[in-house]
């Protein structure tokens, strides 16, 4: 598991552990079911305060990413698809809406943003 | 116990690396070498256990101990026992090394040694060297030891080394009279006084010391409720009670002055303020009108009964005893306390009247606090009005079935000072170490000035008249006074202040038994006269059935009826 | 109990300096910096704390008992280092173990000899002969071998290196890593708190600026700088120890306060150094 914390990066610490984590997650580097290192130790190795990384996983434990057993650890919980789902589809959204805007600086018509789009497509072999 | 011998081992370790200081006793050697006297030799090396035995300090001082201390688990009280006793063990162990030299030396100057007169002058050094460290140690436990150590250790050489060659060139020893006579022929008694006397100044010295270290704790009691009774104040109440029908024993006896004297300087004025502390709440409490009558009730209906029923059959009593022939007659005996008491009850409730505005009892923050500069000031001040008052009112002269007015200005002040306690709440706030202070000025103004008051000069110059003993015997009286109620008060309130079954049983006859007892203990007398013992067991006996009889005496007044709503 | 320790409303009184109303607590588990500048009241508050010097008023709970009837009880649970040490100088390294192991019945020599061996203290090395970070270490050995619940460092890292002062938090953090114990951190070099750290508490002047964790003090302020026009009254009554120069000006801003503030002005997370100087240049106390 890959967490790096930027220190100057002005995002707090919490939330740069959670989106790391939440990434590792999305892109299955972290699979249902894989013990998460405990909030101390977490806290130890990257040389945080224990309250940060409590926060972080408390985030992610109420969006539905990881469960904190008591005595036992932070699992990864299966993920969500629905939840999944809504963020991938956000994302997607995300990506048209920076496309159309360019498409409308560039002053490009509709069939020219389409025809882009199915370009891409057949080249990546989407089913 | 465990951590006092565990703080030994720790001075020990802290003062290990001066051990070679302990050289410095062949100055001893070399004395007694010199001179061919061993004695002397012995009583040089006494004297250095002192600076053997400050070097903790100055470890101490280089160190930042107190550092150490802070952190350690252990209580003050424990390190600075820890800490006499280490003392003691230098000395003890100088005296040994002291021992074998002067023998040594004795052997090889062929001179014998008297072994009693060598363990008298062994004494003699062990009273001088815990003398020095009783006096410096507190010094050194208050101030940093290179600050003090010069000035605070030099009196003491000089003063050594000065009498030393005083005793050495006039041989002043065989000149001082019957005392002196006395004394070297009994040597066994000088060694055994030597070393309890150096023993008791180690205690005193330790106990200064603890109060002086815990300075100025704002004590409160564990649990700090308003409504909380104080029953360490019944609890001395009743003791105070005892010592009166114990005193009284006694005066029939005619023994144990001592005794009697010391008892006299205090206890009815620690009545007086415990009285004077109770009077304001009862007073809010109760309204002036029903304070009145209660007053009434309570103090003049059995000084009456005293008065008029009991006093008669005491001195019935007496009379049998004494054989004398004079006629009926009655007299106030213990209950002029319930006259006095009355009165200035009666002044406060005027005060109280005539004041309107009621005082409200101040804020813990803004309560005055008791410190040691006034306390010393108040004991000056009662020392000047004692003398005064005995110009006109000697001690011990009675006037009007007043026994004792010649301490008449501390009853007043210490009523007054009950009713401050009160208010500013110094019965459960005065530190501790106020109250060990007050014990250790007690006892050494007792040993200082009270003999000089009473045996210097004629012997009864110090009841008053204006004479100079009489000015020290004030000042005694006025320091023994407050000293030991400071110390019975914080004495009481830290181990005697459960409400037990027994102490509450004490405490509710015990004005019962201050009223009744003087008939009681008359007649105990009586029975008693046929026996033939030695005066003080003939005492002790009295004591013994007399006290419990006098309890027993007030539990059966108080169960017939009404008496129990007055007393 | 949850707290390994709880100061409420406490005081003291000297001549020249006043302690008022010192109140913050650290839960167990947790680390505390306990930040103020020199003279702000920090050594005052720890040895009240362990009882060296009497309080005038407020209360002291250590694991959930009174820190002066319960004193000895506490003690056998707290260690304590302090920037200076506090052993006889002629002492061996093996002659601290032995003077002190007596008074701790959860002591360990075993605990010992692994400490000094891993912080690479010799025990036959006398206490003057050590360097002022081994000294540290030493202290820090003894502390750590009664299994002490409640740490408490007064300026430990002060003389030290970069180096030194580095390897001392890694040590605290992992004595800290079984959630049983609780460290109190008091310094004035704060970037050794900016990490590892939960709670802060800052004092200044004998009061209480702030308690509470970390995040929310680094959270709850900002710096702001803007040029001298943007300073507006209003603005000046807010900020708190306001520098200005031909350039602008520069200050502490409560968090909740920046909104209102003009688009123009930079706004930047402040550091606890920043925080710190800041108020002591002329704080209002807050929270």
């Amino acid at each position: 598991m890959r967490i790096i914390i930027a220190n100057t990066s002005g995002k707090p610490i919490y939330e740069q552990i959670e989106d790391q984590i939440k990434e590792a997650i999305l892109s299955d580097e972290l699979r249902d079911g894989d013990l998460l290192p405990s909030i101390r130790q977490l806290a130890n190795e990257l040389r945080i305060s224990v309250i940060t990384t409590t926060r972080a996983y408390t985030g992610l434990e109420q969006d539905g990413f990881i469960s904190i057993v008591q005595g036992k650890g932070c699992y990864v919980l299966p993920k969500n698809t629905e939840f999944v789902r809504e963020q991938l589809l956000r994302k997607v959204e995300e990506g048209f809406s920076t496309a159309v805007s360019a498409g409308k600086t560039a002053k490009l018509s509709r069939e020219d943003l389409k025809k882009i789009f199915d370009l891409l497509l057949e080249e990546s072999k989407y089913e | 116990m465990n951590n006092i011998l565990k703080s030994i081992k720790l001075d020990h370790d802290i003062t290990k690396s001066r051990y070679t200081m302990f050289i410095i006793d062949i100055i001893g050697v070399f004395f007694a070498v010199i001179t061919k006297i061993p004695i002397y030799g012995a009583l040089i090396i006494m004297v250095i256990s002192t600076p053997l035995a400050g070097q903790y300090f100055s470890v101490y001082e280089k160190n930042n101990l107190e550092k150490l201390y802070g952190i350690l688990p252990l209580r003050k009280f424990e390190v600075v026992t820890g800490r006499y006793l280490y003392a003691l063990c230098i000395i003890v162990i100088n005296g040994i090394i002291a021992a074998i030299v002067a023998y040594s030396v004795s052997i090889f100057t062929n001179k014998a040694m008297n072994s009693l007169e060598f363990l008298t002058y062994l004494s003699v050094g062990f009273l001088y060297a815990c003398l020095m460290v009783a006096v410096i140690f507190p010094l050194y436990f208050k101030f940093s030891f290179s600050k003090v150590y010069v000035f605070s250790n030099l009196p003491f050489y000089l003063t050594f080394v000065i009498l030393f060659v005083l005793t050495r060139k006039t041989n002043v020893l065989q000149q001082t009279g019957p005392v002196a006579q006395y004394l070297s022929s009994n040597l066994g008694m000088i060694a055994a006084i030597g070393f309890g006397l150096g023993l008791i100044l180690l205690a005193l010295s330790c106990l200064l010391s603890c109060a002086l270290i815990e300075g100025n704790r704002a004590v409160s009691l564990p649990a700090e409720e308003p409504g909380k009774r104080l029953y360490f104040a019944d609890n001395l109440r009743t003791w105070i009670v005892i010592l009166v029908v114990l005193q009284h024993i006694a005066a029939l006896y005619n023994t144990l002055y001592l005794f009697m004297m010391l008892n006299q300087a205090y206890f009815m004025g620690l009545l007086f303020l415990l009285s004077g502390y109770f009077s304001p709440a009862s007073f809010e409490r109760k309204g002036p009108g029903t304070f009145l009558k209660e007053r009434l009730l309570r103090l003049g209906i059995p000084t009456l009964v005293y008065v008029f029923i009991l006093s008669p059959i005491a001195a019935w009593g007496n009379h049998q005893i004494t054989h004398s022939t004079a006629g009926i007659n009655f007299s106030l005996g213990p209950m002029w306390f319930a006259v006095m008491l009355l009165v200035f009850d009666l002044g406060y409730m005027a005060w109280r009247t005539i004041v309107k505005n009621r005082p409200e009892r101040p804020a813990a923050a803004n309560r005055p606090k008791l410190t040691f500069p006034k306390v010393a000031l108040f004991m000056l001040a009662l020392a000047a009005a004692g003398y005064l008052m005995r110009l006109v009112i000697p001690y011990g002269i009675t006037v009007l079935d007043f026994p004792s007015l010649g301490y008449f200005p501390q009853y007043l002040s210490f009523f007054l000072i009950g009713i401050f306690a009160f208010r500013c709440e110094w019965l459960r706030t005065i530190p501790g170490s106020l109250g060990k202070l007050g014990f250790v000025l007690a006892v050494l103004a007792t040993v200082i000035l009270f003999p000089v008051a009473v045996f210097i000069g004629s012997g009864s110059a110090f009841i008053g008249h204006g004479s100079w003993q009489s000015a020290v015997f004030a000042l005694w009286d006025s320091i023994f006074a407050v000293g030991m109620s400071l110390a019975l008060i914080t004495f009481f309130r830290r181990f005697l202040d459960g409400g037990k079954k027994l102490g509450r049983f004490l405490s509710q006859h015990s004005f019962t038994v201050y009223i009744i007892h003087v008939p009681v203990i008359v007649f105990l007398i009586l029975a008693l006269l046929g026996l033939q013992m030695q005066l003080l067991l003939k005492f002790c006996l009295a004591a013994v059935i007399g006290l419990p009889l006098c309890f027993g005496v007030a539990w059966l007044i108080r169960k017939i009826p009404y008496v129990e709503k007055i007393i | 109990m949850n707290n390994a320790l709880e100061v409420t409303g406490l005081g003291k009184e000297y001549g020249d300096f006043t302690l008022k109303d010192v109140a913050f607590s650290l839960p167990k588990g947790y680390i505390m910096g306990f930040v103020g500048q020199n003279g702000a009241g920090k050594t005052t508050t720890i040895r009240l704390i362990l009882n060296m010097i009497n309080r005038d008023g407020g209360e002291i709970k250590i694991f959930g008992l009174d820190n002066v009837q319960d004193e000895q009880k506490i003690k056998q649970d707290i260690a304590v280092v302090f920037d200076d040490i506090y052993f006889v100088d002629s002492w061996k390294v093996r002659e601290v173990e032995r003077a002190l192991k007596g008074f701790y019945s959860n002591w360990s020599s075993k605990l010992f000899n692994e400490y000094a061996s891993s912080f690479h203290l010799s025990l036959d090395k006398k206490v003057k002969e050590l360097s002022r970070g081994m000294k540290m270490k030493l202290m820090l050995a003894v502390a750590m071998s009664h299994e002490a619940k409640l740490l408490i460092l007064d300026e430990p890292t002060s003389g030290l290196d970069p180096v030194a002062r580095d390897e001392l938090l890694e040590i605290l953090g992992k004595y800290i890593a079984d959630g049983q114990k609780s460290i109190l951190f008091s310094t004035h070099i704060t970037s050794d708190l900016e990490k590892i750290a939960d709670y802060i508490t800052l004092i200044d002047h004998g009061s209480i600026f702030y308690s509470g964790t970390k995040d929310d003090l680094l959270e709850g302020f900002r710096i702001v700088r803007g040029g001298p026009h943007d300073l507006t009254d209003q603005l000046k009554e807010k900020i708190i120890g306001l520098t200005t120069n031909i350039a602008g000006f520069a200050g502490l801003l409560p968090t909740s306060e920046v909104k209102h503030l003009a688009p123009e002005i930079v706004t930047e997370t402040p550091s606890i150094d920043e925080i710190l100087v800041s108020i002591s240049k002329g704080g209002r106390s807050r929270e």
